[in-house]
């Protein structure tokens, strides 16, 4: 008795997409006026895209591989931080052990435990994943503001505050919302790299 | 000048003995399974092949009585130099053993059902006499001519009366047939007798028995007219009790892989089956046959000690419709769910990036994902905390990778004859030897 297996199914391929706020949250936000199935996925992109230029980093997991300029110290600083792993460093195209560095991933610093980077511009090369492995409790909530406002600019007339019509007479008005997000904007802040600082 | 010619001479009878011997059956050794997939099958196909050595000799003769040429005994001569024929040669040296009868027992039992040529179990009732015992020596049909032979006993069941011999019957018998106990005393080759294998004739040497004493032989002979192989294939495992060719053409659902491989051959390959054979037991029959249309038989009493039959079964269907969902952090994998009879369950394997690379793929699940019904789904996400691998072993999906997947189906109670051999790890297949199973089936 033993094992019989069959060939492979034909294979499947799956991106798992990253989202910092989902439908049903925008649903939610606009208390039910905009329904999850109305939110279209190009408003979920481009927030995202909103988001981490405003932010100036990510909070997805992205590959990156950053050419650095080495000083002549032991350490250098990613552009891309946090870290989530760091796959390889290369100095002058010569590979250097795992063994013979370490990285502070919440930071982006590159230490070697022995010598240093020689001077050179772009001679260091370090290739990893960067972002965060999942959204933070903030952004998910200023990108669900972000895409409710979309969403009801859509909905409502992009360009109307207010409406009359007979003696029907209303005024929309993002206030409470744009008041919202200028909080949540606020609190997370910006972040530049370490070498712009 | 004219031709002087005399009156013909007194004429002589020669008879040629029919040839009933059936060759030893080919002995299966390794049988592999490959699954086979083109765009008419999707789902996969079994093909079975099956290796053999081919046999080289004829059935045994377990207990022949020399005989004269009108079927009366050709006893012992008690002198050098008196000839015996057997019926048939060339002898295989090494097979050959002659016994002299020195003494028959008065306590006579008869056979309670006819008897068939190669049958290996006999009943004489009960009370089965003292003297018959494992390792006696009995005659069947003592004294009736042509149907005279000898055999020893492999067991006894003195509560049915049944016999099991060592060797298949030579003769059929009919219901009725006198069976009695005899001793047989062990004659040595050179020292009581000489042998000439090519023509079968056993000359006796001076001293070597006792006048009048019946001689028996028990040989085989060398194959010379092996003509084919005939393959059946029946479903389940081993559901033919004595598997003998009349017996499994009987059986239902038999069907002929091929009844015409060439003898030459020693491996074919079973192209017939379809997927939806997939996931289900068979056994495999195969019978060397010779130029006289006699069929290879029984070696065994014991079905599953014939190595002439191999139970296999086959791989099961490919996992069909695969789909993915992704969520953050998430990849739901959902496919069509097999229905084979034997299938457990499900592997499913995962490889970095849009194509699957099988170098870097990854067991995924931690134990089988069950068979299931309808569409099965499997969860690779941290939430899964049922049958997926820890994340130390198996990262979990993290958002803006790619993954492609790919599932295995299994059965890990596979149930062939026994012995094992080159089970692949991630692919296309699985090969096992065949053996000397329990019969019982794997479930």
């Amino acid at each position: 008795m033993s094992l019989l297996a069959s060939q492979f199914s034909e294979p499947v391929s799956a991106t798992v997409r990253v989202y910092y706020t989902f439908p049903s949250l925008v649903a939610q936000a606009t208390g039910g006026e905009v329904r999850a199935e109305e939110v279209e996925s190009e408003w979920l992109d481009w927030v995202i895209h909103e988001i981490d230029r405003r932010t100036g980093t990510t909070f997805r997991a992205l590959a990156f591989t950053d050419e650095l300029d080495g000083t002549g110290q032991d350490y250098v600083f990613t552009r891309k931080f946090p870290l989530i792993q760091i796959e390889r460093v290369k100095v002058d195209d010569i590979p250097v052990p795992s063994s013979l560095y370490k990285a502070n991933l919440r930071t982006g610093k590159v230490t070697l435990l022995q010598g240093e980077f020689q001077e050179g511009i772009g001679n260091v090369t370090v290739a990893g994943v960067y972002g965060t492995p999942e959204v933070p409790a903030l952004i998910r909530k200023i990108a669900t503001l972000m895409v409710a406002k979309t969403a009801l600019s859509a909905k409502n007339g992009p360009l109307i505050d207010n409406e009359n019509i007979g003696d029907f007479s209303q005024t929309r008005t993002f206030k409470k919302l744009n008041d919202e997000l200028d909080r949540a904007l606020e609190a997370w802040g910006k972040r530049f790299p370490i070498d712009m600082v | 000048m004219a031709i002087l010619e005399s009156q013909l001479s007194q004429q002589v009878i020669a008879n040629l003995a029919a040839d009933i011997l059936s060759p030893e059956p080919p002995v299966l050794g390794l049988i592999q399974a490959l699954q086979f997939i083109d765009g008419l099958t999707p789902k996969g196909k079994t093909r079975v092949t099956l290796n053999w050595t081919a046999p080289t000799r004829n059935e045994f003769i377990g207990g022949e009585l020399f005989k004269n040429a009108d079927g009366t005994p050709s006893v012992a001569a008690g002198s050098a130099g008196s000839s015996h024929e057997a019926q048939f040669d060339p002898f295989v040296g090494a097979s050959v053993a002659v016994f002299e009868r020195t003494a028959v027992s008065s306590n006579i039992k008869t056979l309670t059902a006819s008897s068939l040529h190669g049958q290996r179990i006999i009943n004489i009732g009960t009370p089965v006499p003292a003297e018959i015992v494992t390792g006696a020596n009995i005659v069947i049909d003592n004294g009736v001519t042509n149907k005279e032979e000898y055999a020893k006993v492999k067991s006894v069941n003195t509560g049915t009366g049944e016999i099991v011999l060592e060797d298949g019957l030579f003769y059929p018998h009919t219901a009725g047939a006198n069976v009695v106990e005899v001793t047989l005393a062990a004659k040595t080759l050179t020292t009581h007798y000489t042998l000439d294998n090519a023509t079968g004739v056993l000359t006796e040497v001076t001293g070597g028995f006792t006048a009048g004493n019946r001689i028996v032989v028990r040989y085989q002979t060398t194959l010379q007219d092996l003509n084919h192989y005939e393959l059946y294939r029946v479903p389940g495992n081993a559901s033919v009790s004595v598997p003998t060719k009349t017996n499994v053409l009987a059986a239902s659902g038999v069907a002929t892989v091929n009844a015409s491989i060439a003898s030459v051959a020693t491996s074919f390959q079973d192209q017939t089956l379809a997927d939806t054979d997939n996931g289900k037991d068979f056994t495999y029959y195969l019978f060397a046959v010779d130029s006289q249309g006699n069929a290879s038989n029984l070696t065994s009493e014991v079905m599953t000690a014939n190595l002439h039959l191999a139970m296999v079964e086959t791989v099961g269907t490919i996992a069909q419709n695969p789909a993915a969902e992704v969520s953050t952090n998430r990849v739901l994998i959902s496919w069509d769910a097999v229905p084979d009879a034997n299938v457990n369950g499900y592997s499913i394997f995962r490889a970095p990036g849009a194509t699957f690379d099988s170098a870097q793929a990854v067991k995924v699940n931690s134990s089988l994902i069950l068979k299931g019904t309808g569409r099965v789904t499997f969860d690779d996400s941290a939430a899964n905390a049922t049958n997926r691998r820890p994340s130390n072993e198996v990262a979990f999906p993290q958002d803006g990778q790619a993954f492609t997947y790919k599932l295995e189906t299994e059965d890990t109670a596979t149930f062939w004859s026994d012995g094992t051999a080159n089970i692949p790890t991630l692919d296309t297949g699985a090969s096992k030897t065949a053996g000397v199973g329990d019969g019982t089936g794997g479930r």
